[in-house]
């Protein structure tokens, strides 16, 4: 089982970050707390799903400039701020990729990656199937590797998860269970053909 | 096989506290908000059944992207760009001699006619599949699950793709797409062999082209020269983004588009066959003719050997006439022995030779088997009658046989006459095809594009030189029209000049030239050819007093129409785009 998300942050905090929007609707400078608070946090995001560090820090800028300009849309509805900007941050790279049409890349952590086999094979030897689960996961559709980042590797709640994506948390369940069945299925089918 | 695989990287390089705190400067993000704030303003249009934000950016909003590289991916080639009126009238701008960029704020897509536009045409492609649609003369190729949505997900079923082209100074001016390269610093003005517009969409939404999907365009076009490059518009960047050459294939060469001589047309292919078929027929009568062709009798020689053998005169039937025929071996045969007559022989057959003349006689014995060379022989009386009737058989023989020849002959001469006229007709067309061709220079450009957008095939060309004067321009009634763009064309070149007001303008007194102007109530304002024959001066100032037309133009056929007297019929001069 995953513990719980990281990224959680308390009613209270959730109430008073609201605060600080508003008053950041107000008065565009205001919005420097809540750059400061999330900086960090979304260039990881996105030095995670990029190549290159420049790349990173320029998308991470342009995440928060256009949530400076969207702001006033930004309406709190129980979801928090961070997941409204992780959004951004996502449709930002996306679009990145578009463009560029280089190879999408991830940056994955070996224990993340081991989280992964620890939830579809806890039985099997981790490490004989270690380059398995890359290879097959290389090979999932964007929006699948992103359900699988979001939850395995980044440990996120399934709430977050379907805030980020845009779909209700009871789909991005179904969604990434049905993603483990694929990837069990893979690894199976990679391991007898191996 | 999937080609967009992910790369998953291990072990990868962190940032650290120092890179990140060098980069987190929220004063830059604030100060690149203001200046965008300040310089946008969105306007709401519907187009397609969705609604699309315009976004009309100011060149002060370039220069503060240049900061951020990667904002250049924020190109809306990818995206349904839409162009809306702005707030900012161009109306009231009257009689100003400050230059429109700095007072009037447009969209960069900007369509100067107000409701007219190139329209769009719509395709349904089924994603999965892929397809071809076919746009007048030009084909667009749709590879198999080519699509995604905004979040790269692979998108199945029905996808509407709207398409459209712009060939003539009509329809570039028309679609408000602009039509200046900026390369180094240095601007200038694109000759197009054709431009396209190419959008996807699904229930709505914009979808995108797949990484590693390619959708392959081949465009025809009339311009004399097949060295163009290829641009895409950035309008991000507000410039053309170089792509590459465009692959020009002249039509002159292409097969698909001549008649192959090796290939006769189906009309006339019938013909053909029908012709072969009956001299084919008349040679299969004449060979059944010459088996009938009787065998010239001659008489036993004493001395030698003669049998009788009893040949089934269906399968000699030119010995059917004969009666008494006697058999004598060739004395010129050394495989026939006397002693053969003595013996009773269990099988024999007989086989005319090719040419008819002669037959070999085989009999066989156990494993003896011996075959000799024989001919037809008759004794006294028998011989008599024979001759008579071979004769008569002959004589019938040849009549016959001559009128299948002569049938025959007439055939062939009807073939050879048919393949003369085919092949005349076939280089007639195909002279005609060069002909037309090397006219026109038509070629078919074939590129392929890995985004939606808006593609164009151009040569960048300079100003005009010869003559830079400092323009006035009025109306008929000598009012004030100083306010407006002017556009210039020369004639049989595919470019417009565009002039802002309070600009000089650039031309070149030794070719025909021909410009116009919009005025607010979208009435054409035109200075002819004659009028810049007239104009005389390649330095100072000259007033364009300007015609303005009476009818407002409301479509791009209204366009087309006005600058016909003057331009020509645009459609047939650079291609078929309006078909």
């Amino acid at each position: 089982m995953l513990n719980e998300s990281k990224y959680h942050i308390s009613p209270e905090e959730m109430l008073s970050e609201q605060q600080e929007i508003e008053a950041a609707k107000a008065d565009p400078a205001k919005f420097e707390v809540l750059y400061n608070r999330y900086y960090e946090p979304i260039l990881q995001f996105v030095y995670k799903r990029v190549e290159g560090k420049e790349a990173a820090f320029d998308i991470t800028s342009q995440v928060f400039l256009n949530a400076m300009l969207k702001l006033a849309q930004f309406k709190f509805m129980g979801t928090p701020f961070s997941s409204w900007l992780y959004r951004i941050a996502l449709n930002e790279i996306n679009m990145m990729y578009r463009k560029d049409k280089v190879q999408r890349s991830i940056k994955v952590e070996e224990h993340e990656l081991k989280n992964v086999i620890q939830e579809i094979n806890p039985d099997e030897d981790i490490d004989a199937q270690y380059n398995r689960v890359a290879e097959v996961l290389s090979d999932f559709e964007e929006e699948d590797i992103q359900l699988v980042e979001l939850r395995f590797f980044e440990k996120r709640a399934f709430k977050e998860i379907g805030d980020i994506m845009n779909m209700t948390e009871n789909n991005a369940k179904v969604k990434l269970y049905r993603l483990l069945d694929k990837l069990k299925e893979q690894l199976t089918l990679s391991k007898k053909t191996a | 096989m999937k080609n967009n695989k992910i790369k998953i990287e291990t072990g990868s390089e962190k940032l650290t506290k120092e890179e990140i705190d060098s980069h987190k400067d929220f004063n830059k993000v604030y100060k690149t908000y203001t200046t965008t704030k300040t310089n946008t303003v969105k306007s709401p249009k519907k187009f397609g059944g969705m609604t699309t934000m315009v976004v009309v950016t100011t060149t002060v909003v370039v220069t503060t992207i240049g900061a951020w590289k990667y904002w250049n991916y924020h190109k809306t080639a990818t995206q349904p760009k839409v162009t809306a009126s702005t707030s900012s009238s161009t109306k009231s701008n009257t009689a100003s001699t400050t230059t429109a960029k700095s007072t009037v704020k447009h969209p960069y897509i900007h369509p100067p006619i107000k409701g007219v536009d190139v329209p769009y045409k719509t395709y349904s492609v089924d994603a999965n599949k892929g397809g071809t649609i076919t746009y007048n003369n030009s084909k667009i190729v749709i590879p198999a699950s080519s699509f995604c949505d905004a979040n790269g997900k692979a998108i199945t079923g029905k996808v509407d793709i709207k398409y459209r082209e712009f060939r003539n100074a009509a329809e570039f001016f028309a679609s408000g797409i602009p039509m200046t390269y900026d390369s180094a610093g240095k601007q200038y003005t694109f000759e197009s062999a054709g431009m396209l517009d190419v959008r996807g969409y699904q229930n709505g939404k914009p979808v995108y082209v797949r990484t590693g999907k390619e959708i392959q365009v081949s465009m025809v076009t009339t311009q004399r020269s097949i060295s163009y490059n290829m641009y895409e518009l950035d309008t991000n960047k507000q410039n053309w983004t170089y792509l590459d050459k465009s692959k020009s294939t002249p039509i002159a060469t292409k097969t698909k588009n001549l008649k192959d001589t090796t290939t006769i047309p189906p009309a006339e292919q019938k013909q053909v066959q029908q012709i072969q078929s009956s001299i084919a027929s008349i040679k299969q009568e004449e060979a059944a003719i010459e088996k009938t062709k009787p065998v010239e009798p001659k008489k036993v020689t004493a001395g030698r050997n003669n049998f009788n053998i009893d040949a089934d005169q269906h399968d000699y039937p030119e010995l059917a006439v004969y009666k008494n025929l006697l058999w004598e071996p060739d004395p010129a045969d050394k495989n026939y022995k006397p002693s053969y007559a003595a013996i009773t022989w269990d099988d024999a057959s007989l086989k005319r030779s090719a040419d008819g003349t002669t037959y070999t006689f085989t009999v066989k014995k156990g494993a003896e088997q011996h075959s000799f060379i024989v001919h037809p022989v008759f004794e006294g009386k028998d011989y008599d009658a024979a001759m008579k009737e071979y004769d008569k058989k002959y004589q019938d023989y040849q009549v016959a046989y001559d009128k299948r020849k002569a049938d025959e002959k007439k055939q062939q001469e009807a073939y050879e006459a048919l393949l003369t006229k085919i092949k005349k007709d076939q280089e007639e067309e195909q002279q005609n095809l060069l002909a037309h061709a090397n006219l026109m220079g038509a070629v078919t450009n074939m590129f392929y594009i890995n985004n939606f957008g808006i593609y164009n095939t151009d040569c960048p060309e300079n100003l005009p030189h010869g003559a830079e004067v400092t323009p006035q321009y009025t109306d008929n009634n000598s009012d004030n029209l100083n306010y407006n763009e002017f556009y210039l064309v020369e004639k049989d070149k595919n470019a417009i000049y565009d002039y802002h007001p309070g600009h000089n303008c650039r031309f070149n007194p030794k070719v025909e030239n021909f410009a116009w102007m919009i005025t607010p109530d979208n009435k054409l304002a035109i200075y002819s050819i004659e009028d810049f024959s007239k104009i005389g001066i390649t330095s100072g100032t000259v007033v364009f007093k300007m015609k303005v037309l009476e009818k407002p133009i409301t479509s791009v056929e209204d366009l087309k129409a006005a600058f016909k007297p003057y331009l020509g019929d645009l459609d047939k001069q650079w291609g078929s785009a309006r078909s």
